[in-house]
């Protein structure tokens, strides 16, 4: 009795063909999934290789502490004025999330990862959303050591609406970065565009923190500029839900 | 369109451009009220500014309204034409935000050099312009990142992108800049006006004109890029379609000589 030849059973995860045009070209994607499970996966993706690689913490702690480090030469120990106290606590705190923010789309353009980004099957805000939850655990950390120098060496206080315009205002500026990060990857000489992307977005947000901050430091109310703050954020959460599919499209 | 219609597009409006943009500034010659009899105006001469600065600054938000216009109808349809728009409008918004900065910054230099601190400090901090700031840096930003992502599509998405993030920076700098800070700059039309912004009947009309002048200016502009744009479409497509032709092995060649 002769064997008949049958079918190979299909694969369930069969190989997709690689990108034809090198580091940045498009895998097939498959249809997108939804669910809190797949999210949870992404998140998790993106803990694992921020755990591996420790790009964005470094690059993020790092520039904070050179930043403190540069303020204590220029301004000296002691007791910060109301304006020092507002440039020693966001100077650092804005360019260190803008650096963390962005090296991971750096790394991702570095590697040709972001072909990969794209042919995953989950939209884009859902990818985005993964590296903002890990980013944003990230950037709790440099603001903590932000902070924490702004209290010890410059001896800037940190009232209660203070601690929470910070955490408002480095939401705010983890999303514009992120933003920027993603399209500065994309083009040419991107460490210069990548500032001259995030500081128009960013000025609201900077101007609100600045008085607010001044405020707080002042013993008055900064429920504007916590207003303000908050509002700045939703609006920018909403503008990234829509971006982002945008941004990581495949062309 | 055809290259004879763009043509004479940007004659017509070229030479309306020109023309009111002539009577503009014969106006302000002729008919602007003299300023030195006015209490409270510090620096008569560059007063008469007044009839540049806003213009120019109403028409650039007319072209960065265009832009975000244009960048939606482009991510909604993903036709090329409205990124060209999108783009040409950037590039003659920007122009003319350039003119609304300067003119407004050697007005305010003279007009507010008492407030205690450097002047250029107290123009380029006062909220009013700040915003201006903020929109001529977002649009600077703009132009640049279209200029730096290598592939044409990329450049349009991520222009689209970023033009209706930075659209969205504006009004917060404007609401964030009035609510925290106090304002120096006179408001011609809102409802916080100062005591030095009341605007008569004559300078009114002058003012009206000076912005009819600016909007003919900014189509001028606009269409004069667009053509330019047309252009440097066809040409990239025509070596594009060389550059096929070459890689078949179908070039034309030259005829030998004898």
């Amino acid at each position: 009795m002769s064997a008949t030849p049958t079918a190979a059973p299909a694969h369930p995860h069969p190989a997709r063909e690689p990108p034809d045009d090198g580091a940045d070209g498009v895998y097939p994607r498959p249809p997108a999934r939804r669910g809190p499970s797949t999210w949870l996966r992404l998140v998790r993706l993106e803990a694992l290789r921020e755990a591996r690689g420790r790009e964005s913490i470094q690059a993020g702690l790092l520039l904070g502490g050179l930043l403190i480090l540069l303020h204590m030469l220029v301004l000296g120990s002691g007791a910060a004025s109301l304006r020092e106290g507002a440039l020693v606590l966001w100077v650092p705190l804005a360019l260190a999330t803008t650096a963390l923010a962005a090296r991971a789309w750096a790394r991702d353009a570095d590697v040709g990862a972001l072909a990969l980004l794209r042919s995953l099957p989950a939209s884009g805000a859902a990818v985005a959303g993964a590296r903002l939850v890990v980013q944003a655990v990230l950037v709790a950390c440099v603001l903590a050591v932000s902070a924490a120098g702004a209290r010890y060496v410059f001896g800037v206080p940190l009232p209660p609406q203070l601690l929470a315009l910070l955490a408002l205002g480095a939401f705010g500026l983890l999303l514009v970065a992120s933003l920027c990060g993603a399209m500065a990857a994309q083009a040419r000489a991107r460490e210069a565009m990548l500032p001259t992307l995030v500081i128009p977005l960013a000025s609201p947000l900077l101007v609100t923190a600045g008085n607010g901050t001044m405020e707080a430091l002042a013993g008055e109310s900064a429920r504007d500029a916590l207003l303000l703050a908050a509002g700045y954020d939703l609006a920018l959460a909403a503008a990234s839900l829509l971006l982002w599919p945008i941004l990581l499209e495949a062309e | 369109m055809e290259p004879a219609a763009w043509t004479r597009a940007a004659r017509a409006t070229g030479a309306v451009a020109a023309a009111s943009l002539a009577a503009l500034c014969l106006l302000v010659w002729q008919a602007a009220p003299d300023w030195s009899l006015s209490t409270g105006v510090r620096a008569p001469v560059t007063r008469n500014l007044l009839f540049f600065h806003p213009p120019a600054a109403w028409a650039s938000f007319a072209a960065y309204a265009t832009v975000v216009v244009g960048s939606i109808a482009y991510l909604n349809e993903r036709d090329p034409r409205h990124d060209r728009l999108a783009r040409c409008a950037a590039e003659a918004g920007w122009v003319l935000n350039t003119v609304a900065l300067t003119t407004g910054t050697f007005w305010g230099i003279q007009e507010w050099s008492d407030s205690g601190q450097s002047a250029l400090a107290t123009v380029y901090t006062e909220p009013k312009v700040l915003v201006v700031v903020v929109l001529w840096a977002t649009f600077g930003a703009y132009l640049l990142l279209r200029r730096l992502v290598p592939s044409a599509t990329r450049a349009a998405r991520l222009g689209a992108a970023f033009a209706l993030l930075g659209f969205l920076a504006v009004p917060a700098s404007f609401v964030t800049s009035r609510v925290l800070t106090t304002s120096l700059h006179p408001d011609i039309g809102g409802p916080g006006a100062n005591p030095d912004a009341a605007v008569e009947g004559s300078v009114g009309a002058l003012l009206a004109f000076g912005a009819f002048a600016f909007l003919a200016l900014f189509v001028h502009l606009l269409v004069l890029r667009l053509r330019l744009a047309h252009l440097e479409d066809k040409v990239a497509a025509a070596e594009d379609a060389a550059e096929t032709r070459e890689d078949a092995g179908t070039a034309p060649r030259p005829e030998a000589k004898a």
